[in-house]
């Protein structure tokens, strides 16, 4: 008989023990991927002002109070900052923690010195933002922490608070037990637990709200199993990586280093003494103490934690009155899950294709990406409060007007900010990426780029904007209209897309050949099956903001096409670079089609469709873009770009009803917002070598000069300019040796 | 054409080899007399147009070339992007490839229209045996080296040894030819 209860208790052991063990060295490697924005470069001359500065610290969630040094802080005297950044290992380099003083001069960097010996500087990278964790399947997430890098006070506190004879037991402390009954009876209340830090773990791994002798009785054994197998600091270690210390929503927050980041938005070596505090005080309770909800209570249990540093001798009494009158100091909280889940999704999608989702879940891996935390607000705050100007009504309500954002650079091909709601923070339905819609007049750019790259047309070819009917196989004719319903004449090419005609753009492409249209929106960079319809021409094609960002990108870089990119690299938990994204580019146009492209989408944004948009910039600043309306008013585009930005923006709504809005009166607005807040910068209007431009008579589309009426200077492909003189030209140019003398004099100057 | 004299200013500083150029800006050229087949317009017939003068070409005006970046004398980032540049150059010759590619696409973020950079970027690619991505490089760089011939004709011999690499002897001679030609300028 004993024999017979020998053996179950004994298989029983082996039983808990297997199941102990699994449990913990699965839990040790269980981390999330952590995904990182672009870090910030500064470097005098750097454009950004002080302003964007602020919001980049406080995304870093740096400190205010440069004392001691604490890596992570700043202060801030007018126009210079004083700056302790923190140390970060790039996948490409580590960067020290560094003193530095920063001053800013309007939007620039006007000085940049290490502290303090005062020592010129070339050039700064700062941490990168943290801005999402692709978590496991049950939504944890987690800071990973090793024993060398827990604060020496942490340990001490959770010991005093929690565990007192942590380093003597065997993982059960019955005298310990005894003495929480003891304290938590005096009190009144519970101040003390009597499981020890090893019993907690374990009941953490089988979390249940089971409460019996019988779950107590595993509980003790497991506990006693496990400090059999790994030492103290093993089991120390995996408490502060498992402790649960809250909720954010549907993700848990578990161990101190996620619990630093989630309430004070700090690693866990930036923690001050009473934010330890706070910590430790929360294993008792997370959701009862919880400090953005019950900020009291969260208060009073964090005091009465120093009160047991101070009986203990771990802090001296004076300081601990001290801290206790200190505030509590968490942050209003953006937890980082919720930050830009658009942007995360992007990159969830681009790395799907390269990795395993358990792999992305599991290892820990860090997730570089090419969001610019600057961007991304400014889109987010421009299509927020452009929405709401349009639509005031609830956003949340399915009629609501939606939209999406998208910002890339001009160069490269990176991607810098996505908005796929006009609530931001909302994880919903990603339209950026996701929501394909027609595209209306958008696409026309395409048209002309294809009649100057390969039609043999310049910006001043005259092309018809007279009504037209086009056969349509076993159909009637299709008869397109204008949008103003009327007919414009012989108009030259440039002001048919500037003032995005119909009919000339549908006589044009028919003159092309739709194919050699469909053909050119597939060498921009859309890869997906077009029917080439003369519809087409038009915008009868449904894209999504994203792929209308990489056609017009293809163009904006001068006829370059670069895939756009989320990810610039992924580095493994112990820091060895895995995979590089890194720059890729073909020519797939003339420069100079591109070039001619982009001078024709700067007159729309000048004196076309766009006109109402140059109104809202800044003096001189030199942009092109082009708007987009489809039938009954059901969808508002806007793309363009300027020198170092390129920005799509999608108005419309999710059950496709009309919205009333085109392209000008609503995405446009947001547009225009949105480049004025990114600061976007000029176009480099730079000619490719065998560009040149020359003043042309609009109605007669002959060579002309500035003082002409009528007179508008565009870009030719050297010899391609027309070769006659218009009648005022001629009349003007009576003594061309005295205007070529003045021309030089003024190109001189 | 002022801006294209800007756009020359245009450099790494002192880190980059490819510094040593000397060169000067075009003179406005006088255009060909006009070619009668090429008219194709309905401009009243005037005696001024049977024979047009030459006339230099129009400036963009400056409502057009306002301010950005690859207009100005000094691109403000430029010591920055000259410590990149040499430190993308230790880099590439200690062999470490992908890192230079990666340096050097960090200073390109901070300068995007730098022709020089593209340069070194493609010439990166040539030693990781990236033939296709070198020579697009190279091109990318061309179209940004307007004025540069000195440059130009770097690329151009890039991308004929990537033509030689690949097998294509008669591109090889002709982009050889190209180099030749502007180092001839």
């Amino acid at each position: 008989m004993a024999g017979v209860f020998a053996l179950v208790a004994g298989a029983y052991l082996l039983y808990l023990d297997s199941d102990i063990r699994v449990e913990f060295e699965g839990k040790r490697w269980s981390v999330p991927a952590h995904v990182y924005a672009r870090p910030l470069e500064l470097f005098p001359g750097a454009e950004i002002s002080r302003e964007q500065f602020i919001r980049e610290l406080e995304g870093l969630n740096y400190r205010h109070g440069v004392e001691g040094g604490r890596p992570g802080s700043y202060d801030r005297h007018g126009q210079r900052f004083i700056v302790n950044s923190r140390a970060f290992a790039f996948w490409d380099g580590k960067e020290p923690a560094l003193q530095f003083e920063v001053a800013f001069d309007g939007d620039r960097v006007s000085e940049l010195v290490e502290l303090p010996q005062r020592i010129p500087l070339t050039l700064v990278r700062l941490d990168p933002i943290h801005f999402a964790s692709i978590s496991p399947a049950h939504n944890e997430d987690r800071v990973l922490v090793v024993r060398e890098t827990l604060p020496p006070l942490l340990v001490d506190t959770l010991l005093a608070v929690e565990d007192r004879k942590f380093y003597d037991h065997p993982g059960l402390d019955i005298r310990g037990l005894g003495r929480a009954v003891v304290a938590n009876i005096k009190a009144g209340e519970l101040v003390q637990g009597g499981s020890t830090l090893t019993q907690q773990l374990v009941k953490n791994y089988f979390l249940t709200s089971e409460r019996s002798l019988v779950r107590k009785f595993k509980e003790a054994l497991m506990s006693l199993l496990l400090e059999l197998h790994y030492d103290k600091d093993d089991v120390l270690t995996a408490y502060c990586n498992e402790i649960y210390l809250g909720q954010d929503g549907r993700r848990a927050i578990h161990g101190f280093g996620l619990g630093a980041q989630f309430y004070f938005g700090v690693p866990l070596s930036e923690l001050k003494p009473q934010d330890i505090a706070l910590l430790v005080g929360l294993v008792q309770g997370p959701s009862l103490f919880d400090p953005r909800r019950s900020p009291e209570r969260a208060l009073k249990r964090r005091n009465a934690v120093l009160d047991i540093l101070a009986q203990q001798g771990v802090l001296k009494d004076s300081e601990a009155a001290s801290l206790k009158r200190s505030a509590l100091g968490v942050t209003p909280g953006t937890p980082s899950a919720a930050r830009f889940p658009a942007f995360a999704d992007m990159v969830r999608a681009q790395l799907r294709r390269d990795y395993k989702e358990e792999d992305l879940r599991s290892e820990g891996l860090r997730i570089f990406t090419t969001l610019d935390p600057q961007a991304q607000w400014a889109a987010e705050q421009a299509l927020e409060r452009g929405l709401k100007e349009l639509d005031p009504g609830d956003p949340a309500r399915v009629q609501a007007l939606q939209g999406a954002a998208l910002v890339t650079d001009v160069a490269a091909g990176e991607v810098l900010a996505v908005v796929g709601d006009r609530r931001p923070r909302v994880n919903s339905f990603n339209r950026a990426l996701l929501a394909r819609r027609q595209v209306g007049s958008i696409v026309k750019p395409v048209v002309y780029l294809t009649a100057l790259a390969h039609g043999g047309y310049t910006l001043a070819s005259p092309v018809d904007d007279a009504p037209l009917a086009v056969d349509i196989d076993g159909g009637a004719p299709w008869t397109p209209s204008n949008y103003d319903n009327r007919s414009h004449g012989v108009v030259p090419l440039f002001s048919a897309l500037a003032h995005s005609y119909n009919l000339a753009t549908v006589r044009l492409g028919l003159d092309l050949g739709v194919q050699g249209v469909r053909r050119m929106i597939n060498q921009l960079g859309v890869e997906e099956e077009i029917n080439p319809y003369p519809s087409l021409l038009l915008g009868a094609l449904d894209l999504s903001p994203v792929q209308v960002a990489q056609m017009y990108h293809t163009i904006a870089s001068g006829g370059f096409y670069s895939p756009l990119r989320a990810i610039r690299a992924v580095v493994s938990a112990d820091g060895q670079l895995l995979q590089r994204y890194g720059l890729e580019t073909s020519q797939v146009l003339p420069p100079e089609a591109a070039y001619l492209t982009t001078a024709a989408l700067h007159y729309a944004v000048r004196e076309g469709t766009g006109a109402a948009l140059q109104n809202g910039l800044p003096e001189g600043r030199v942009v092109a873009g082009k708007t987009g309306t489809t039938n009954d008013l059901r969808d508002s585009w806007f793309a363009g770009y300027g020198g170092s930005h390129l920005a799509v923006v999608w108005i419309g709504r999710d059950d496709n009803h009309p919205i009333g809005l085109t392209g000008s009166t609503g995405a446009m607005r947001v547009w225009g917002d949105l480049s004025n807040r990114i600061g976007m910068t000029s176009l480099p209007l730079t000619p490719p070598e065998n560009v040149e431009w020359h003043w042309i008579e609009r109605d007669t589309q002959t060579l002309s000069v500035e003082q002409c009426p009528n007179a508008v200077v565009l870009p030719f492909v050297r010899g391609t300019e027309p070769a006659l003189w218009s009648s005022c030209a001629a009349a003007r140019r009576q003594n061309p040796v005295t205007k070529t003398i003045d021309w030089f004099k003024e190109w001189l100057n | 054409m002022h801006i294209m004299r800007h756009i020359f200013a245009r450099g790494l500083g002192a880190g980059i080899a490819l510094a040593i150029i000397a060169a000067c800006a075009p003179l406005p050229t006088q255009q060909p007399p006009a070619d009668e087949s090429a008219v194709r317009d309905t401009a009243v017939p005037d005696p001024w147009t049977a024979q047009p003068q030459a006339q230099p070409p129009a400036t963009p005006p400056v409502a057009i070339v306002a301010p950005g970046v690859g207009t100005q004398d000094s691109h403000p980032g430029r010591d920055a992007v000259a410590s990149l540049a040499a430190k993308a150059r230790r880099e590439q010759q200690a062999g470490e490839l992908d890192a230079a590619a990666a340096t050097l696409e960090r200073a390109l973020r901070l300068d995007p229209r730098n022709a020089r950079l593209w340069h070194q970027l493609a010439s990166v690619h040539f030693d990781q045996r990236q033939w296709r991505q070198s020579a697009e490089f190279a091109t990318r760089s061309n179209a940004l080296a307007t004025d540069d011939k000195y440059l130009q004709a770097l690329n151009w011999r890039l991308i004929a040894q990537v033509r030689e690499a690949t097998g294509d002897p008669q591109g090889a001679t002709h982009a050889y030819d190209q180099a030749a030609r502007l180092e001839r300028d």
